[in-house]
C-alpha cells in the first residue's frame, strides 16, 4: 500500500508532535464550535447549545486517542510510558535495583571472559607455524573433465562449470607428484575424529 | 432519529472519501455533507470522524492543509488526493458489486431456484 506517505506522515508526528497535537486540539475545538452554533441559528440557547455539542461530540480524550492509534504513535507513547514507569519502580527500591544490576553484570562479565578464552582457544589459533600461508586447493572443472570430486560433492559456478574441494586419493597423490609450487600439499578429511594418547 | 447501528468496516472511509471527492471540507463539513447527501438520514457519531480522517491522511487518501471557514475561523480542510481518488473507485465498485449480489439473493423467490 501507500508504504511512504504512511511513513511521512508518521515521521511528522514523531518530529512535529507538540504542533500536531495543538492542530488536533484546534480542530476539535472549531468542530464543537461551529456545532453548538448551528445549534443557537435553529434556536437552541447558547449554553445548552455547547453543552449539546460537547456531549454529542463524544469523549474528546478517547477520540483524540483513537487517532494517535490510527496514526500508529500510541505505540510509542505506551512504550515511553512503560519505560518511565520501569524507571520510577527501580528507583523506589535501590536495594533489589542494586542486586539486579550486580547480578546482571557478574553474569555478563563472566560469559564474556569464558567465551573470549574459548574463541582464543579453539577456534582462532590453528595450531601451525605460519597459519596465513595455508591455502584450500579448489578444482574448477566443466562437464568433459575427467577429474571428479569424491562423494560427488559439487556446487555450480556462475557461467557454467562447477567446483569442488574434496578430491579421490589418486587426484591428491598426482597433485603432490607434480607439485613445483607448493611447499607441501597435505590432505585431510573431515567427521574423523581421533585421540592420541601420549 | 432512529436507532444506532454499526456501520460495515470501511463504510466509514468510503464515505469521507466521497464527501471530500465533491470538494474540500473542514471536519465539521465533512459531516454536515454526509448527513445531507444521504438526505438526513444518516447521522455519523460525531467524534470518531476523526479518528478515520487522520487515518485517512496517514494511508494518503486525503491531505488537509489549514484554511477560513465561512464563518472566518481557521479551520482544517482535507481534500481527496490522486491515490484517494483511485482508492475511492475501487471501493465503490466492491461495494457496489457486494451489494448488487446480496440484494440479488434477497430477492429470490422459492420458484426460481
Amino acid at each position: 500500500m501507500n508504504l511512504l506517505a504512511r511513513l511521512r506522515s508518521w515521521s511528522k508526528w514523531m518530529v512535529r508532535r507538540q504542533h500536531l497535537e495543538t492542530d488536533l486540539e484546534a480542530e476539535v475545538r472549531f468542530h464543537i464550535d461551529s456545532y453548538a452554533a448551528d445549534l443557537v441559528r435553529s434556536g437552541v440557547p447558547a449554553a445548552e447549545a455547547s453543552r449539546r455539542a460537547r456531549i454529542e461530540f463524544g469523549g474528546i480524550e478517547s477520540h483524540k486517542d483513537a487517532v494517535r492509534a490510527s496514526m500508529g504513535v500510541r505505540f510509542w507513547d505506551d512504550l515511553w510510558g512503560d519505560l518511565q514507569y520501569a524507571a520510577r519502580v527501580l528507583r523506589k527500591s535501590p536495594g533489589f535495583t542494586a542486586i539486579a544490576v550486580v547480578s546482571l553484570a557478574l553474569a555478563i562479565g563472566a560469559n564474556t571472559s569464558i567465551f573470549s578464552l574459548a574463541n582464543q582457544l579453539l577456534y582462532a589459533r590453528l595450531g601451525v607455524p605460519h597459519p596465513e600461508q595455508l591455502r584450500l586447493l579448489t578444482v574448477l572443472a566443466d562437464e568433459h573433465s575427467t577429474v571428479h570430486s569424491s562423494w560427488g560433492i559439487r556446487y555450480p559456478v556462475p557461467g557454467g562449470g562447477y567446483r569442488f574441494v574434496s578430491f579421490t586419493y589418486p587426484i591428491y597423490k598426482q597433485l603432490r607428484r607434480e607439485n613445483h609450487v607448493l611447499g607441501e600439499i597435505f590432505a585431510f578429511k573431515e567427521n574423523i575424529q581421533a585421540k592420541c594418547n601420549d | 432519529m432512529g436507532k444506532q447501528i454499526d456501520l460495515l468496516q470501511g463504510t466509514l472511509d468510503m464515505l469521507i472519501l466521497k464527501a471530500v471527492s465533491l470538494g474540500p471540507l473542514h471536519g465539521y463539513g465533512v459531516l454536515l455533507r454526509i448527513q445531507q447527501i444521504s438526505g438526513e438520514q444518516l447521522q455519523i457519531q460525531q467524534g470518531s470522524l476523526y479518528p478515520a480522517l487522520y487515518r485517512l491522511e496517514h494511508q494518503g487518501w486525503i491531505t488537509s492543509e489549514w484554511g477560513e471557514s465561512d464563518n472566518n475561523r481557521k479551520a482544517k480542510f482535507y481534500r481527496l488526493t490522486a491515490a484517494g481518488k483511485r482508492q475511492f473507485q475501487s471501493e465503490a465498485e466492491k461495494w457496489n458489486h457486494m451489494a448488487s449480489v446480496i440484494a440479488g439473493i434477497l430477492r429470490t423467490r422459492p420458484e426460481e431456484i
